[in-house]
Order: structure tokens, then C-alpha cells, then sequence
């Protein structure tokens, strides 16, 4: 068990960096310099120059990219070209809404999508079955910025039931929730339906069935739980899609996270701050399967011990 | 012996070419057939789109701004007097060939790696695995908005954010299925005869593993559209005033309680084609899945 869970660590290490190198080699080539920007359009020549050096852009690449990795690792990520204040409080004041939302959208995922699928697979080929086929072939084609403005229509502007933009209240916090959370509940439904079928067809069920287990034991301790590894898998891999998607789910609901800060980051040319989120995002994905990965382990002794 | 009784599948229905299987499989599925159907229709209606459309889709005409349906404008105008049946044949396009355009790229260099990566095995296989593995770790759209911050905003460039962020899939797949080609007999017979690795790769291996390979494609255009009309959405994709549905939907939001239709005409576009990549894409994948058939 130790072995496997430091395997699986030791692993995150080189993807980690490798995810470092490929952040800090495409925003590298952006075309114009952090300079510049910080400097900005009536600099001269010579201003733009010491702001370079200043700020290590005349140093070789991979020193800068050494520098910016030690940066990385004590939290010194610089300060925005743009407002000129720490990139860290840039990021510290934006993680609360992105948090909110992916939290509260992943909560709705799982909720719909396991009741949603587990309720198809032990009904299937009922009309449940195929309206909630129907529905989640919706739920995945649907582009979510524009389900955030239908929503928006109907329940701000038509019905005025729920504020429209912002972030604090738990008001504000619905409707975001709601768009983004769409497409990933239909994706858990899926695969917990599929998931919940294998198991339902095996011979263990079979003698459950015939000892005369029945009903809610036989579909949630029986079956669910042999089904959990699949249906964990997706949901670890959706965080990632819910953390992509509050960049497009911030900008309809105007609410001011991280998703956002990139956006307006990649407009202005912020490039620190672009790094920074871009990491602290694509850090937070890999944590969180690192962490389904251990789960496995600790689900199925099958996985423990092999 | 030369009559048999006749069984319920006559043995000449089931044809040996997994392909007309797969195609037989799928025709039978209405649903399915109607999604194609509406895929041919989005393609040629937007392939023709120079000839289809009744007007110019960038005429601006400022005495007619967000006019009704009517005999000249179908379904009216935007609010610059654009006429928005021209704009969508015209976004439909654009849409259509960023998604086309940025799943070949991936389908064709994640193939190629994952091939190459498989068939040599060693050092090679394992840079470009964790390469894969890397580029996985980075959460897809925001891997395709990092690279449209350094390649910079543009059709282009879409296409390139689009595919790179597609090619580990594919490779992924093709070198698992390379992994077990690569033991089978035709290989080692070509092999034996002396032909080439590239040819062995080319011409034995790739089309021994193309199913999964079609699979993972039509499945990713439905991907592709949707991370193509975002990126426009965003402002950092295709630019205005060329037409194309997520640009079309990023303008039209400013005017959404006086003109909503021009946020639902190119929304509705966009969910139908996905829709229809969805519905097209997962009977494919049962299709080609020899456990079904």
C-alpha cells in the first residue's frame, strides 16, 4: 500500500514539471515581452531595457526558466504588468468565486448524475431510461456559455428571480452553478448508468438475487459499490473540465475569478499572472487525481495489493 | 450436404468486411441516420455557403438594424443590419472547418506518435507517452486558451490550439493498439519479407488499427466545436466581423433583452451540429466495438 501510494506521488513530480515547462514555453512565446507592457506605449528604449533586466528577461531562457521555477516554489510569482500588484493577491482574491463555483457545480454533478444513472440502469429500457438518454445527450452538446445565457433569460431578465452577475451571495452562486455543472452530470449520469449495467448482468448479483437480496441493498451494496471505481474515474476527470469551464462560465455571469483573470490576462498581456493561474489550475487538477488514484487503492484491495 | 436448413441469419447477411458490418449496424439506427443526416445537411449547406447565401454576411445596413423575419431576411438582421441567415451559412464555415481542420491535425500526429511510439517501444515510446501524459494534465480548454495566448487570436491558430490539445487521445489510443498489432502474424511476416518499418507502420499497422482511431475522431468533433465556439465566445478566437457561431453569440450577447434571437440562432446551431457529432459518434463506437455485434 505505502509503495503504491509513494509510486503514485513520486509520479506527480515529473508531470508537474513538465507541466512548468510547457506553461512557461508558450507564454514565453508570446509575441512582445512583459516589459514592454509594464513600461508602457510612450517608454523609451532604455526604460524598457532596465525593466528587462530587472526583471531577468535578458538572462538566457532556461535560467529564466530555473528563476521562475524557484519563484514558483517559494510563492514569489511576480507582480501583474497590468494593475502592478503581487500576482499572488491578484490570485489569492480571485480563488474564492472559482472555488465556489467548481465545488458547488462538481456537488450538482454528482448528486444529478448518480441518482439520475443509477435510477436509468436499474430501469432500463423504461421511459425513464430514455428520457434520461435524451437528456444527457443534451446535457454534453450543449455549449455552456450559451446554456449560462438562456439560463440568464429566463430566470434574471424574464422572471427576475436570480441575480444575473456577481459572486458572494449563494444567490449569485445558482445559476453559474447550474451551467457549468450541466454537462458534467450528464457525463457521471452516463457512466454510472453503463457502469451500474455491467455489474447488474454479473453472477454475483445473480446469487444476491437468488439468496433474495433485493431492492435498495441489492442495487446500493451489492451493485454500487462494485460500480464506484469507473464512476469515480469520470468525476475526477471532469474537476478538469470544471476548472477550464469557469473560464467560460465567469465571463457570462461577470464573476470575478480566476477564470476571468485569465481571460482578461491573455488580453492585456499579463503574462505573469496568465502563468501563474494556468499552474495553480492545472496543480489543482492533478491533485485532485492523484487523490482518485489513492482512493482507488483504498476502494479495491484488488488495485492495494497488485 | 448442399442444402442446409435455413437459419434464422442466413450466413451471406453477415459480411466478413468489418466496415459494411459496422455501416450495416449503423443504418439500422434511425436516430443515428437522422444526426448524419444533419451533419451532411450543416456541411453542405455551409460548403455552399458563397452561393447559398442571399447576401453579402458582412453588408452592413444601418437603417435596417435587428429587423424581423421577413421575404428578403429569413431570419432577419443583426444589429448592424447584417442579415443573419447569410452569417450563419457563412459561420457555419468557419465553425465547420476550425472542427474539421483541428481534429485532422490531431487525428493525423496523434496517430503518428502513438504508432511510432508503440512500434519502437524504449526511449522513444516513453518521452512521447509522458509527453501525452503532460499534455493531459493540463486541463483541455485551458491548454487550447495558453496557446491562443502565444500563437495570438485568428482562425488559424484555432486550428492549431484545437488539434494540439486533441492529440493525446489519439495517441494514447493508436499506441495501445500498436502495442498489440505489432505481436500479430502480418506483421511479423512483412517484417520477415523485409519490408520497411515506415511501410510496416503505414501500410500493415494503420490500417489494422483504424477503427478506434474513427471512433475517437467522430467523438472529438464533437469536442472541437464546442472549444472552437468558446474560444470565439471569449474574444480569442475567430475576430469580427468575420462570421462564425461563437463570435456570432459573443456579439449578439450585448443586445440579449432587446434581441435575444441573436444569441438563440447561433446557439441553437452550435447544439444541433454538436448534437448530431454525439448522437453520429457513440453509434460509430458500438458500431466498430466487435462485443456488440
Amino acid at each position: 500500500m505505502l509503495r503504491h501510494i509513494g509510486g503514485r506521488v513520486l509520479w506527480a513530480i515529473p508531470v508537474l514539471l513538465g507541466v512548468s515547462l510547457i506553461v512557461f514555453g508558450i507564454l514565453k512565446a508570446i509575441p512582445g515581452d512583459a516589459a514592454q507592457v509594464m513600461a508602457g506605449s510612450d517608454a523609451t528604449a532604455a526604460d524598457i531595457q532596465a525593466i528587462r533586466q530587472l526583471l531577468g528577461l535578458d538572462q538566457p531562457v532556461y535560467v529564466q526558466y530555473a528563476q521562475w521555477l524557484e519563484r514558483l516554489a517559494t510563492l514569489d510569482l511576480g507582480r501583474s504588468a497590468v494593475t502592478r500588484r503581487p500576482v499572488t493577491y491578484e490570485i489569492a482574491t480571485r480563488v474564492r468565486p472559482t472555488a465556489e463555483l467548481a465545488a458547488a457545480a462538481m456537488g450538482l454533478a454528482v448528486a444529478v448524475g448518480l441518482a439520475a444513472g443509477v435510477t436509468a440502469a436499474t430501469h432500463q429500457h423504461s421511459s425513464w431510461d430514455g428520457a434520461m438518454a435524451l437528456a444527457t445527450a443534451l446535457g454534453v452538446s450543449v455549449p455552456i456559455f450559451w446554456l449560462g445565457l438562456m439560463l440568464m433569460m429566463l430566470f434574471s431578465v424574464s422572471l427576475r428571480w436570480l441575480p444575473s452577475t456577481g459572486a458572494g451571495t449563494p444567490a449569485q452562486l445558482i445559476l453559474p452553478a447550474l451551467t457549468l455543472g450541466a454537462a458534467s452530470a450528464a457525463t457521471v449520469a452516463r457512466q454510472t448508468r453503463s457502469a451500474m449495467l455491467d455489474i447488474l448482468k454479473q453472477d454475483y448479483l445473480r446469487t444476491a438475487r437468488a439468496k433474495g437480496v433485493a431492492g435498495w441493498t441489492l442495487v446500493m451494496r451489492h451493485a454500487f459499490r462494485n460500480a464506484v471505481i469507473p464512476i469515480i474515474t469520470v468525476v475526477g476527470l471532469q474537476l478538469g473540465y470544471l476548472l477550464a469551464g469557469t473560464v467560460l462560465t465567469e465571463t457570462v455571469f461577470a464573476r470575478p475569478g480566476l477564470g476571468r483573470l485569465v481571460v482578461d490576462a491573455i488580453r492585456t498581456r499579463d503574462i505573469a499572472v496568465v502563468q501563474a493561474t494556468v499552474m495553480l489550475l492545472s496543480v489543482t487538477f492533478i491533485a485532485v487525481n492523484l487523490v482518485v488514484d489513492l482512493l482507488y487503492a483504498y476502494l479495491d484491495p484488488r488495485i492495494r495489493f497488485d | 450436404m448442399t442444402e442446409r436448413a435455413p437459419t434464422s441469419v442466413p450466413r451471406a447477411a453477415i459480411p466478413a468486411n468489418p466496415w459494411v458490418r459496422a455501416a450495416r449496424h449503423f443504418a439500422r439506427q434511425r436516430v443515428a441516420v437522422a444526426g448524419l443526416a444533419v451533419l451532411l445537411l450543416a456541411i453542405v449547406t455551409s460548403g455552399a455557403a458563397p452561393w447559398l447565401s442571399p447576401h453579402d454576411p458582412n453588408l452592413i445596413d444601418v437603417a435596417n438594424p435587428d429587423a424581423p423575419p421577413s421575404f428578403v431576411h429569413a431570419l432577419g438582421t443583426d444589429e448592424l443590419g447584417r442579415d443573419i441567415v447569410s452569417r450563419l451559412l457563412w459561420g457555419g464555415r468557419n465553425t465547420l472547418l476550425i472542427t474539421l481542420g483541428a481534429v485532422a491535425i490531431a487525428f493525423v500526429s496523434g496517430s503518428a506518435l502513438g504508432i511510432a511510439g508503440g512500434y519502437y517501444g524504449g526511449l522513444s515510446d516513453t518521452v512521447i507517452m509522458r509527453v501525452m501524459d503532460v499534455l493531459l494534465a493540463i486541463p483541455g480548454f485551458l491548454l487550447a486558451v495558453a496557446v491562443i495566448a502565444a500563437l495570438g487570436v485568428g482562425m488559424t491558430n484555432v486550428i492549431i490550439a484545437i488539434g494540439v490539445n486533441s492529440i493525446p487521445p489519439f495517441a494514447r489510443i493508436a499506441r495501445g493498439a500498436t502495442l498489440l498489432a505489432r505481436e500479430e502474424v502480418y506483421v511479423q511476416a512483412a517484417q520477415a519479407l523485409g519490408a520497411g518499418e515506415r511501410t510496416i507502420m503505414a501500410r500493415h499497422i494503420f490500417p489494422n488499427i483504424l477503427s478506434p482511431l474513427v471512433v475517437q475522431s467522430t467523438l472529438r468533433l464533437a469536442t472541437a466545436i464546442l472549444t472552437a465556439s468558446g474560444l470565439s465566445f471569449l474574444g480569442l478566437g475567430v475576430q469580427p466581423p468575420t462570421a462564425e457561431w461563437g463570435a456570432m453569440l459573443s456579439v449578439g450577447r450585448e443586445y440579449i433583452t432587446s434581441s435575444p434571437h441573436l444569441v438563440i440562432i447561433p446557439g441553437m446551431a452550435i447544439l444541433v451540429v454538436t448534437l448530431a457529432f454525439n448522437v453520429v459518434g457513440d453509434t460509430v463506437r458500438d458500431a466498430l466495438d466487435p462485443r456488440e455485434l
